[in-house]
C-alpha cells in the first residue's frame, strides 16, 4: 500500500515539473525600431524615446524622419497565472561593423516591471526604449542601419 | 516505519522540485534598430525665364540697366525695381538698355521632401550668376543678382533665409531675381535671337 503511494508521488512530481521547463516559448512578434532619424549635429548628446504606446519624442539635434515602433513580445506555454519580473541589461551600445562610425546607445528600456500569464500560460508585453547619440562630435554613416541587441530577463 | 520515511523523502523531493520553479528565468533578446538619414530630397523643375528682351550694354564704364522677376507668382510682369546688390553694381544706366518685348516669364520650382515634419531648413541663394551666350563667345553677358524665393506650399510667403516644411516633411518654393546688363567695359554688345544661360545653384540644409 505504501509502495504504491510512493510511485504515485514520484509520477506526480515528474508530470508537474518536466513539461513546464521544456515548452516555455518566447516569440519576438515585432522588434524594437527607432525609425529613421536625421542627426543634425552630434556635438552634444541627443536622444529619442520610443514609447510603448507608439509615440516617439526626440531631444536636441535628432529629427524623426520616419517614426519607429515598440517591440512586441509574446509568451506561450509558461506556467499559468504566474507573475514574472522583467529586467533589462542596459545600457547597450550598437555595433556598426564599419570603422570610424559613431555608435548609438540604448540607455533604458520602457516596459512593465512585472507581467502575469493567463489561464493558458500566455502573456504579451510591449517594449519601448531611449536611444542616445555619443555626443562627441563624430559622425554617423548616412543611410546606414544600426543594430543593438538587448537581453530581457523574465524571472519567476 | 521505514516506509513512512520513504514517503516523507519523496514528498520533500516533490516540494524541492516545485520550489525550483519559483526561481526560473528565461531570456529574450530584442533587436533594436535605427536608420540614419541625413539627406534631403531636393529637386528643381522648370527654368528662370525673362522672356524676350531688348538689351544694350554700356561699353564705357560700370553702367547697366536691369529688370526684376519677382519671386511671388502673383506678379506677372517684370519690374524695374532692384535690390541692393544690383544697384551697387549698376550705379548709372548710362547707355545701357533693358526692355521686355515679349515671350513668357517663368520661375524655377524647388521641391523639398524626405525630411522630418515641421523642420526648418536653411536656404542659401546665389549672390551672382553670369548668363552667357554659348553660341557667341565674347558677347556681352547678363548678370542675375538679388535672388529671392517665395514659398508656394502650405502658408505661402517670402522666404528669407529659412523655410519650414509641413507635417509630411515637404515644401515648395519658387525663385526670382534681377537681371542686369553687363556693367563691365565690354568689348562687344549682345547678339540677337540666341539664348543666354547660366546655372543657378540653390542649397537647403539642416540648421
Amino acid at each position: 500500500m505504501c509502495k504504491g503511494t510512493l510511485v504515485k508521488l514520484y509520477l506526480f512530481t515528474l508530470v508537474f515539473f518536466c513539461p513546464i521547463a521544456a515548452k516555455a516559448n518566447i516569440d519576438i512578434v515585432q522588434q524594437l525600431s527607432f525609425g529613421k532619424l536625421a542627426i543634425v549635429s552630434n556635438a552634444s548628446v541627443s536622444t529619442t524615446t520610443m514609447r510603448r504606446n507608439g509615440t516617439q519624442l526626440s531631444t536636441n539635434k535628432i529629427l524623426i524622419v520616419e517614426q519607429g515602433r515598440p517591440a512586441l513580445i509574446q509568451l506561450t506555454d509558461f506556467p499559468i497565472y504566474t507573475t514574472m519580473t522583467l529586467t533589462a541589461n542596459t545600457p547597450v551600445t550598437s555595433s556598426m561593423a564599419y570603422g570610424g562610425a559613431e555608435q548609438f546607445t540604448v540607455t533604458a528600456l520602457e516596459m512593465a516591471s512585472t507581467i502575469k500569464t493567463d489561464n493558458l500560460g500566455q502573456a504579451n508585453f510591449l517594449v519601448g526604449g531611449t536611444l542616445a547619440t555619443s555626443g562627441n562630435g563624430g559622425s554617423y554613416f548616412n543611410n546606414a542601419t544600426y543594430d543593438i541587441y538587448i537581453d530581457i530577463e523574465l524571472s519567476y | 516505519m521505514k516506509k513512512r520515511s520513504q514517503i516523507t523523502q519523496a514528498a520533500v523531493l516533490a516540494v524541492a522540485g516545485l520550489s525550483s520553479l519559483t526561481a526560473m528565468a528565461e531570456t529574450a533578446t530584442v533587436s533594436a534598430t535605427v536608420t540614419v538619414d541625413n539627406s534631403i530630397d531636393f529637386t528643381a523643375t522648370g527654368t528662370m525665364n525673362f522672356g524676350t528682351l531688348r538689351a544694350k550694354a554700356d561699353n564705357t564704364g560700370t553702367n547697366c540697366a536691369y529688370l526684376t522677376l519677382v519671386a511671388n507668382p502673383a506678379t506677372t510682369t517684370l519690374q524695374s525695381t532692384a535690390g541692393a546688390n544690383t544697384t551697387a553694381n549698376c550705379g548709372n544706366t548710362g547707355g545701357s538698355t533693358l526692355q521686355a518685348v515679349g515671350g513668357t516669364i517663368a520661375r524655377p520650382t524647388f521641391t523639398i521632401g524626405g525630411v522630418a515634419g515641421f523642420t526648418t531648413l536653411a536656404v542659401t541663394l546665389p549672390t551672382e550668376v553670369e548668363l552667357t551666350a554659348a553660341l557667341a563667345p565674347g558677347a556681352a553677358s547678363f548678370y542675375l543678382r538679388d535672388f529671392t524665393a517665395y514659398k508656394t506650399s502650405g502658408t505661402p510667403g517670402a522666404v528669407t533665409s529659412t523655410v519650414q516644411v509641413d507635417g509630411t516633411g515637404a515644401a515648395t518654393f519658387v525663385l526670382g531675381a534681377t537681371l542686369a546688363t553687363d556693367g563691365e567695359a565690354s568689348t562687344s554688345g549682345y547678339e540677337d535671337s540666341i539664348p543666354y544661360s547660366g546655372d543657378i545653384e540653390v542649397e537647403v540644409a539642416y540648421q
